[in-house]
């Protein structure tokens, strides 16, 4: 798995409140079928939150429209209220997205999850470092 | 220090990975031997019989139900996943003070299980799952048959003279309809064991064949293996475009594996068993010269043999068919050799309390009830986990109580209804001889058990 410049990517929010943030970031990623990514995301956000600790979220979808495993570093202008375990608001989302009805990349957002419990990496991803981001991922996998 | 685990969620996945990361990493720190099974979409990283037995500690971080079956006996702590996101350091904390064992508690849902499958494997474990799967409907079913019997033998059916409406109902819940979904759930479950979700059509398929075809117990049996592995073959050989995901899981997959299946049970397991089954009548038939104890001891033999299976059937039926020709003998000693095995199995719990399991020395109470009722398909979940010690007890005994029925000449007018229809005056002849047979065979039943069953602390190590 290579990660690169295009996995990083930084979003000016006007309004800092998730359900439009998750918005922006479909119509940044998804520019045409932005409004079924939002769908998604915000049905998984309902079942539960993706915030996680330390101003991160996690927000994910299965999108029948893509063909494999992405997944985008993002950092936001602002702090969102965004409901994480720590109450801390959140800076950065790690987007996953996933084919609908393929668990064969299960492995790769595996990695990616727990790799999100490595401080070293969550530095890394803030701030937007590439090569650190990629060699943390390599020596995981 | 030894530490297992098992992390889940019920939405998404990254959470899942994200506990079970969480809780690794804390506990290498600390020098823990630590290893966590992600329940997200699939099982990961499963941990093994053995796994189990030589942790010190169970943690679970779960936002859903897991099975705790496996952890029975072993110090356990169930924590919510964000707890363990959190605070996996404060969550171990909390896990090694854990002084007391999980237990499975009576009001809780694992309780229904008394198969302990943690040290099982493969096919032994598929079996108990069907079981386990079946169990309900036996008790239920029975139960509610035997209520029937009580408004009298006849009283389910509309032509007889004693038909009571309140009868006929329990009839058709307990016999028409939880009986008759004994064998499709048994193929299921063993399919479902095997196979997953994919495996429960063509198991219950394969299972209701078995029903219709004849092949019973038995039919059933090898039709829900044999639905599971194919359902599985066509799982792994069936493959299509990223696209067809969905269709091949809800159609290709259905279908393919309900027709092979299907047509195996039509072809080669049912025809053998029909054939097996065609062969013991003839004999049975040629045998109805030879004197009275062979016969009945032969009789009660198979009645226990297959409790409720091929064998038991013919025995039954072929006994069945002899009260049209006005011989009530053969049907008696059938009965009374079909309520000794649920009998002998109650009576050996409560006389060999340490050969049992605190859940099969529960379980087992319904037996008085089944065996009282003869409903011998009470004593299937025993001989299923233990066969080859708990068929020749029940055999034995059954043999040795339709052996005494015939010597002592006990007929009975009624084909059916156990304990039931002998409070009913005149139809069974001889009432104090039918009742000493049972008894017997019942205690001889109950000792041969609990002299060959192993300890089962044993049994567990082994």
């Amino acid at each position: 798995m290579r990660i690169s410049e295009e996995n990083f990517l930084c979003l000016d929010i006007s309004n800092p409140n998730k359900k439009d943030v998750l918005e922006e970031v479909s119509r940044l990623l998804f520019p045409v079928q932005w409004e079924q990514a939002k769908d998604s995301f915000l049905k998984r956000e309902n079942e539960f939150s993706t915030g996680l600790v330390d101003g991160f979220a996690i927000p994910h979808a299965k999108l029948d429209f893509i063909d494999e495993v992405k997944f985008y570093f993002i950092n936001l202008s602002k702090e969102v209220e965004w409901g994480t375990l720590d109450d801390s608001k959140v800076r950065t989302l790690i987007i996953m997205v996933i084919p609908d009805g393929d668990t064969n990349q299960l492995k790769i957002l595996s990695s990616i999850s727990r790799m999100m419990m490595n401080q070293e990496f969550k530095a890394a991803v803030r701030a937007q470092d590439t090569n650190i981001a990629q060699k943390l991922i390599e020596e995981r996998l | 220090m030894k530490i297992v685990g098992v992390s889940g969620c019920p939405t998404g996945v990254a959470h899942t990975y994200m506990a079970a990361e969480a809780l690794t990493e804390a506990g290498k720190k600390r020098g823990f031997e630590i290893k966590i099974e992600t329940q997200g979409v699939d099982v990961e990283n499963e941990l093994t019989a053995k796994e189990i037995a030589e942790a010190d500690f169970i943690i679970i971080a779960s936002g859903k139900t897991i099975d705790k079956t496996r952890f029975v006996g072993k110090k356990l702590l169930e924590v919510k996943i964000s707890d363990a996101l959190k605070d996996a350091s404060g969550t171990l904390d909390k896990l090694i003070e854990c002084t007391s064992a999980y237990e499975v508690s009576t009001d809780s849902k694992e309780s229904d299980d008394i198969f302990d499958t943690t040290n099982v494997n493969g096919i032994y474990k598929h079996l108990m799952t069907g079981v386990s799967f079946m169990l309900p409907f036996v008790v239920a079913g029975g139960i509610i048959i035997a209520l029937s019997f009580a408004f009298g033998i006849n009283a389910s059916n509309p032509d007889d003279p004693s038909y009571n409406v309140i009868a006929a109902t329990l009839d058709l819940i307990g016999g028409g309809s939880a009986f008759a979904l004994m064998l499709p759930v048994l193929a299921g479950g063993i399919a479902y064991s095997i196979s997953k979700r994919n495996g429960i059509a063509p198991g219950a398929v394969a299972g209701m064949m078995a029903v219709s075809g004849g092949s019973g117990f038995l039919g059933a049996m090898l039709g829900g293996f044999f639905a599971g592995y194919v359902t599985n073959f066509i799982n792994e050989n069936v493959k299509v475009g990223r696209d067809y995901q969905s269709i091949k899981i809800v159609l290709i997959v259905p279908l393919l594996s309900v027709l092979a299946t299907g047509f195996a049970m039509a072809t080669i397991i049912g025809i053998p068993v029909a054939f097996i089954l065609a062969k013991l009548t003839d004999f049975l038939n040629s045998l109805s010269g030879a004197n009275a104890i062979v016969i009945g001891a032969l009789f009660g033999g198979m009645m226990a043999l297959d409790m409720g299976g091929p064998f038991n059937k013919t025995v039954s039926v072929f006994s069945i068919g002899l009260m049209s020709s006005g011989i009530n003998e053969p049907i008696a000693a059938c009965m009374a050799a079909g309520m000794t095995p649920p009998l002998g199995i109650a009576l050996s719990t409560v006389i060999a309390k340490k050969k049992y399991s605190n859940a099969e020395r529960q379980a087992a109470k319904v037996n008085w009830i089944l065996g009282a009722s003869y409903i011998t398909e009470g004593a299937i979940p025993f001989a299923v986990t233990d066969p080859f010690r708990v068929i020749p007890s029940l055999v034995f005994g059954s043999a040795i109580t339709g052996a005494m029925s015939m010597f002592f000449g006990v007929a009975s007018l009624a084909p059916h209804g156990g304990i039931w229809i002998m409070l009913i005056p005149n139809v069974i002849t001889n009432l104090p001889m039918y009742i000493l047979s049972i008894v017997v065979g019942t205690i001889v039943t109950a000792l041969m058990l609990s002299v060959t069953k192993k300890d089962f602390e044993e049994r567990n190590v082994n």
